[in-house]
């Protein structure tokens, strides 16, 4: 598991109130809003401790970008292939 | 002169306060005085390029310094915005059309050909590349606006059907912001953050009061509010009541203790900068406990009351302010509470009359022959002149995100189902709609079940996002007369069923009780 699938779980763990053991059983490929009730405003709030912890600044990412995501997994692609950059 | 016929002459010439802006990820500045001259040089363009007074150009674009410039540039040039969400419209060349668009900005492309009207895209960037250095002003003096001439269209939130279309006067306008300054004096050492879209004519209220009040504004899309709130450090937020509720939730899943106060303050502060003389909050309820989660800790946080027909009608403030009411009467507004327990506001400058768009009748249902507002919402005024709503008059559920969402519509098409007796949404105040839903009969078996959630799921793909059903509740059994859950008329009773349910309704929106 990459460092950023780690933050990832870790801060998704904490947006849904769920326990720390609990990061390494989430479904990455669950849909943010549908399958986990996160509104956008709770994903602009993920992102940005995602974002701070990875070192990443968030305004690096395109609002395209952002407007794409739909599940955990896309958050950690987008944050990798930043990070590679 | 009003605040237009300021922004329109001078834009307040200010070399001390500046506007900060994301441009290619970074933040970027103008000052007041830059930001004039750069307007006034895209008002010269316009009108050069043809574009006459009167002329209605549409603004369909992110948050960012090019919606700024040309809105400012329409007010010199006496031009009409028309202010589209981004996200929310898709068609730029279907609404130039719809709408009789001189000129449009768009974020989405749209090909030459596809409209009669100008791009202004050539023109907002020939003035960004020229730069403050290089403006030059218009020959024609700034045009003048009357009280009651139109400024802007607006258009009402949520909703299916086309969206209803409002144009604002510039006294109403005026007014509000006028209104505004009385209570807050923002002024020098003010920094008001705006993050909400600028379609929205209240958040460009804060660029004008900028310009007429001599204070610092921030700009920047929803997505990017913290990390610019982090290095502009505000003093004012402005933001829908679902805004501080993540906020809220995401400081309390870090593991704050809930007495430590000072540290709750310091949680906030690490999101939103340390800085803030006061958060704003309004168009759609607010919850006490969030209220009292930034109140509580030295964070002011203050509700108000108003809506699109009616710009901002009351609103708490330092010195008047009563947690979970809207605040008290505003200068310039006046209200009554009609015989069905309706809001009716009136104001010495009225927003319109009539809306520009909108469905045969709609106008009529809102805006009374008396020049006043139907609001639909059930409220009453406390001793003390207060304001507190009640709840609405008709279907619309107001999420928390500010967006008004007319449930009847969705509610008949789910009862459609053969499994279904009734169904009745809920989400005031949430980020989203859940519904509970009466079972044709039972015990409902987990086929049935199933076959429920899916047909759910089949009507939230026909709706836009904040239409959609999020969570359904099954009663264990259907709602009866008996029960206390249906009229006589078999209708059901929504207090009722929200106070059977109102745990398990609450716990599907993650709300902890």
């Amino acid at each position: 598991m990459s460092g950023i699938e780690t933050i990832v779980r870790g801060r998704l763990c904490q947006s849904l109130s769920k326990p720390a053991e609990e990061a390494a059983s989430l479904d990455m490929n669950a849909a943010l809003g549908d399958d986990l009730g996160l509104a956008s405003l709770d994903l602009i709030m993920l992102m940005t401790a995602v974002c701070n912890e990875a070192g990443v600044p968030l305004t690096s990412l395109g609002e395209e970008d952002l407007a794409r995501l739909r599940t955990p997994a896309d958050i950690v692609s987008l944050l990798s292939a930043k990070a590679a950059a | 002169m009003s605040v237009i016929d300021t922004v329109a002459e001078t834009g307040g010439k200010s070399v001390a306060h500046r506007l900060r802006f994301l441009r290619g990820g970074t933040l970027a500045a103008y000052t007041l005085d830059e930001l004039d001259r750069l307007a006034g040089d895209l008002a010269r363009r316009l009108l050069a390029d043809g574009l006459r007074p009167g002329d209605r150009v549409g603004i369909l674009a992110r948050n960012g310094i090019e919606w700024v410039l040309l809105d400012l540039a329409a007010i010199k040039a006496g031009l009409i915005t028309a202010g589209f969400e981004f996200g929310k419209f898709d068609d730029p060349a279907a609404l130039a059309e719809r709408y009789g668009l001189a000129g449009l900005l768009s974020d989405l492309a749209f090909e030459p050909g596809s409209t009669k009207a100008r791009d202004l895209r050539p023109a907002v960037s020939a003035t960004l590349e020229a730069g403050p250095g290089a403006a030059r002003p218009p020959e024609a003096p700034p045009h003048a606006w009357a009280l009651d001439d139109g400024t802007t269209l607006k258009f009402t939130s949520g909703s299916t059907g086309e969206p209803k279309g409002l144009a604002a006067t510039v006294g109403s306008i005026e007014s509000s912001i006028a209104a505004v300054q009385s209570i807050f004096h923002h002024g020098d050492g003010d920094t008001i953050l705006v993050f909400l879209p600028l379609s929205l004519l209240q958040q460009r209220y804060w660029i004008y009061s900028a310009l007429a009040h001599g204070h610092d504004v921030a700009v920047a899309p929803f997505e990017y509010a913290l990390p610019v709130a982090a290095q502009v450090r505000p003093t004012v937020i402005m933001g829908v009541p679902g805004f501080f509720e993540s906020l809220k939730k995401h400081i309390e899943r870090g593991g704050l203790d809930p007495d430590d106060l000072a540290g709750r303050k310091a949680a906030i502060e690490a999101l939103i900068g340390p800085g803030i003389r006061y958060l704003w909050t309004g168009s759609a309820p607010a919850s006490r406990d969030m209220l009292e989660f930034f109140d509580d800790c030295g964070m002011p946080i203050f509700e108000g009351y108003g809506m699109n027909e009616t710009c901002i009608v009351t609103k708490n403030h330092p010195g008047a302010n009563r947690i979970g009411s809207a605040g008290r009467l505003l200068p310039g507004k006046r209200a009554r509470i009609d015989a069905d327990g309706v809001l009716i506001v009136g104001a010495d400058h009225p927003v319109n009359t009539a809306y520009a768009y909108c469905a045969p009748g709609e106008s009529e249902k809102v805006f009374l022959p008396t020049g006043e507002v139907r609001t639909g919402d059930l409220a009453r005024f406390d001793e003390n002149g207060f304001l507190w709503i009640l709840g609405r008059a008709d279907d619309v559920v107001v999420l928390a995100n500010g967006k008004n969402v007319h449930v009847r519509g969705i509610e008949e098409r789910i009862r459609a189902h053969a499994a279904i007796d009734q169904c009745v949404l809920f989400g005031s105040g949430q980020s989203y709609l859940v519904a509970v839903v009466s079972p044709a009969e039972a015990p409902v078996p987990d086929e049935g079940r199933r076959a429920i959630e899916a047909h759910v799921g089949e009507i939230n793909a026909t709706l836009p996002k904040d239409e959609q059903v999020r969570r359904t509740l099954i009663a264990p059994e259907p709602f009866s007369i008996e029960g206390g859950l249906l009229t006589s008329q078999f209708k059901p009773k929504r207090k009722e069923i929200l106070r059977v349910f109102g745990d398990e309704i609450a716990k599907l929106h993650g709300v902890t009780t």
